[in-house]
């Protein structure tokens, strides 16, 4: 409720109250009054009455008196007024209306000398008394509603005047203060206490703005830290996420949004642990660690694609000047790409040496293998051989024949000379090898489908490419035992590669073996069915291609394999 | 007057030039005093009345006849109310007063007196009430007939009322009752202080118009004589009023036909009519018997 209407509330009610009492008060007083006025005019009247009563009933002139009683009734507020003479006769009588109301009674003797000669009743009607109170407490409404029209008055005028326009100043200047309009002051031209109050306020909004001043060029100075402190977090390399000393991320550079995934908005205010899923937090975090300062330590953490990275975390706890832990600081960088080409290059100085480990080993073997198939060749010329040493003897041959593919095999291997770049079509390389395997995959119901795509000429040694595509879709032809799909498409994955995919429906390759089945002499054939040898070379070929060889396969759902290679520019 | 002449001349003989002037002032004085005197005659009519009322009561009863008449006559009506019979009868019969009503027995009583004085109307009242008389009694006084009254208290009104004095008197008289016969009587001045005297048991019987015993009927009094025919209460006029006056007055009275005007007299009230002198020959036979002539 404002004040204005409060005061209106109060002042209407005090001026009713006064009012209210003012009136009964009066209307009691009145009474009082009127009635003891009646009683002096009753008094009066029954006095001259009583002469005229007595005149008349010496003359026994009746006519005068009743007339007189008559005249007195009907003209003044007596209500009923009855002579009586002392033998009980009553010898006029005027009534004006029959009420219930009592009314006042006053009796008065006749008397001639001692001698009473009878009385006067006079009853007084209180309708005067009624009606001037009625007057009364219509006068005392009208009043109450002229007192409202004062208080209204009052209140509008004087009040808004004197107490609500000058608040309404404040309230006006408080409000611009608050909306940071320093300058707000309030000019009050009265000389009463509003002045006192007002020039309070303006030495108060003097400081404030004062201070608000020296507060706004912290706040800028703070600010300019700030985002200097955020341009090197951001420009970080590594990634970096600040906790505070509950372990709840408060802070997260734009570089772990790379490394995880996750934007900023997405792990402020969650717990380290609950938004990494490993035991970084608890590995690599000081605040974890017992305040420890933590340097490249190796963990990992999943990232939002639920991919595993290996990541190096660096970790210190941030403290007050006075000791107190607000929280930790780690910087962690990503090491996966990193641990993998670690991983990649001794497998790769492994197979250079097993390479050269076989190079020599195939050269030191053939010559004497070229020897033994010879001789068995010559033995074999021998007409004087039994049947059963000529038998031995071609199976002497059979076997150094299939020593001799080993190491020819071997020593292809290890040769891996330089391709002859020309430009072809893959699509028709893919079918003229499609060809030449189609009746094998007859033979096992296997139909071989292609969704071969409109594609620009690829830069390839054909001889190689035919190989290695011979090699992977007789794979997967031997892979499925009968009755199966081989899907092979063509499409452009961007504008400096193509891509072939390999899709058959065989048994799968199981997890543990997808890892290595590009090693050499590693295979999951029967012994005598394979060397092991062959998708090793498939992925030697196109690594020379500077394109890229990977394998697909949910075990037990078939495998794909994805060969990329780089198109033809001129 | 004379102490006033005798300090003009006084002056007079103190200084002549002072002295001429207010001679000549005192003359026309006197000549204008008279000529207005006359001039205020010609332009007003007196109406008489005797009190039989409270005077204020009779003047507010008979101001609307007053007003009417001044309309009719083009003169201004003033009422005087005589306060009893005789004065009325005195008023009328030394022309003090142009017209006035009155009962029986006065209008004998100027009529015989002064000569001169003419009847101009006659009141008419419903029931002829005003044209009769009673003799009642206290309803506890025991009193049946007239005769009865011996030896009880009479009251009678006016001494020169007709029914409330004269006829009572004539029937008492034809019933064997004397004054001497009374215990004790008195004139009490008018018919409604008789009815209501006798209603106070002040005295036991009294005589009464009609219409005026019909007001207290409700009063613990009854009838024991009557009603008695009475001649009428007329309004007369003084000797030597202008006869154009007498004849509009005639007029306007027996043509009043306002009931406003005439129940504002008495609510009984209905007219008036013509009447003539031969109407009080009985009247008069009362009047002397009673007065032993």
């Amino acid at each position: 409720m404002s004040i204005k209407e409060e005061f209106y509330k109060r002042l209407s009610f005090f001026m009713i109250i006064s009012t209210i009492f003012i009136s009964v008060t009066s209307i009691a007083v009145v009474r009082k009054i009127v009635i003891n006025d009646m009683r002096d005019k009753g008094d009066s009247i029954a006095r001259i009455l009583s002469t005229v009563a007595k005149d008349s009933m010496l003359v026994h002139d009746y006519v005068t008196m009743e007339r007189y009683v008559r005249e007195i009734v009907n003209d003044s507020n007596i209500r009923s007024l009855i002579v009586t003479r002392s033998d009980g006769e009553i010898i006029a009588k005027a009534v004006s209306e029959e009420t219930k109301e009592k009314g006042y009674n006053l009796r008065y003797p006749i008397t001639i000398g001692e001698s009473a000669l009878g009385t006067i009743d006079i009853n007084f009607s209180t309708e005067r008394v009624n009606s001037i109170s009625k007057k009364i407490i219509i006068t005392a409404v009208v009043f109450i509603v002229i007192v409202h029209g004062i208080a209204f008055f009052v209140n509008n005028v004087i009040i808004s005047r004197l107490i609500v326009l000058p608040l309404r100043s404040f309230a006006q200047a408080v409000k611009s203060l608050r909306d940071g309009m320093m300058q707000a002051r309030i000019d009050m031209n009265t000389e009463n206490e509003f002045k006192d109050l007002a020039s309070a306020f303006n030495t108060m909004a003097d400081t404030i703005e004062k201070n608000f001043r020296e507060i706004m060029e912290k706040q800028t100075e703070i600010k300019a830290e700030k985002s200097k402190f955020e341009a090197i977090v951001k420009s970080l390399a590594d990634g970096l996420f600040v906790t505070n000393r509950d372990g709840i991320i408060i802070s997260f550079n734009h570089a772990a949004t790379i490394i995880t995934g996750y934007s900023e908005d997405e792990v402020i205010g969650k717990y380290c642990e609950d938004v990494f899923k490993t035991k970084l937090c608890e590995d690599a975090c000081a605040l974890y660690n017992e305040d420890k300062i933590i340097r490249n330590k190796e963990t990992e953490l999943i990232s939002k694609d639920g991919l595993r990275r290996m990541v190096s975390v660096s970790s210190a706890i941030i403290r007050q000047d006075d000791g107190k832990v607000l929280g930790g600081v780690q910087t962690f960088r990503d090491i996966t790409d990193e641990k993998q080409k670690q991983a990649m290059l001794c497998h790769t100085e492994k197979l250079a040496a097993i390479g050269l480990l076989s190079a020599g080993l195939a050269h030191e073997i053939n010559n004497p293998m070229g020897n033994i198939l010879g001789y068995a060749k010559l033995m074999l010329k021998d007409h004087s051989l039994s049947d059963k040493q000529r038998q031995r003897l071609e199976i002497i041959s059979e076997q150094a024949e299939k020593a001799g593919t080993i190491v020819r095999r071997l020593l292809n291997y290890s040769r891996q000379h330089k391709p002859e770049m020309e430009r072809i079509s893959i699509n028709n390389l893919i079918e003229n090898v499609i060809s030449l395997i189609s009746l094998e995959a007859e033979k096992k119901n296997i139909d071989i489908n292609m969704e071969l795509s409109d594609l620009p000429d690829i830069k390839a040694d054909i001889k190689q490419i035919e190989q290695v595509l011979f090699n992977i879709i007789i794979n997967a032809v031997q892979a499925i035992e009968s009755d199966g799909v081989i899907t092979i498409n063509t499409l452009q994955t961007d504008s400096s590669f193509i891509e072939v995919r390999i899709k058959d429906t065989g048994p799968g390759i199981h997890p543990e073996h997808i890892n290595r089945i590009f090693d050499p002499f590693y295979t999951t054939k029967p012994v005598n069915k394979g060397t092991g040898l062959g998708l090793s070379i498939c992925m030697g070929i196109i690594k020379e291609h500077n394109g890229g060889i990977e394998v697909q396969s949910e075990y037990g759902k078939g495998a794909t394999f994805i060969i990329k290679l780089p198109v033809w520019k001129d | 007057m004379l102490y006033y002449y005798n300090k003009m001349i006084e002056d007079m003989k103190q200084t002549k030039k002072t002295g001429k002037l207010l001679f000549l002032m005192f003359c026309i004085f006197i000549l204008t005093s008279d000529l207005a005197l006359y001039a205020e005659r010609q332009s007003e009519l007196i109406f008489g009345i005797y009190a039989y009322d409270n005077p204020s009561r009779i003047y507010q009863d008979f101001n609307r006849l007053l007003q009417y008449l001044s309309q009719k006559t083009g003169l201004k009506v003033s009422l005087v109310i005589a306060p009893n019979y005789i004065s009325n009868i005195r008023n009328i019969g030394e022309g003090k007063v142009d017209i006035a009503f009155m009962g029986p027995s006065p209008y004998i009583r100027v009529n015989d007196k002064f000569k001169g004085v003419e009847l101009i109307a006659r009141f008419l009242m419903r029931d002829n009430r005003i044209d009769s008389m009673v003799i009642i009694a206290h309803k506890e006084s025991g009193i049946k007939e007239l005769k009865d009254i011996k030896g009880k208290s009479f009251a009678f009104g006016d001494p020169q009322s007709y029914g409330s004095h004269f006829y009572p008197r004539y029937l008492l008289n034809k019933a064997g009752v004397r004054l001497k016969d009374l215990k004790y009587y008195d004139y009490l001045g008018s018919h409604s202080r008789v009815v209501l005297a006798v209603s106070h048991r002040d005295f036991d019987a009294g005589g009464v118009r009609e219409d005026i015993y019909e007001k207290y009927r409700d009063r613990p009094i009854k009838i024991i004589g009557g009603p008695f025919r009475i001649p009428p209460h007329v309004i007369v006029c003084r000797k030597g009023l202008s006869p154009d006056i007498k004849e509009k007055l005639k007029d306007a009275l027996l043509n009043l036909n306002d009931t406003t005007i005439l129940t504002s007299i008495d609510p009984e009230f209905i007219g008036f009519s013509a009447v003539k002198d031969s109407d009080f020959l009985d009247a008069r036979k009362v009047v002397n018997f009673v007065e032993g002539r």
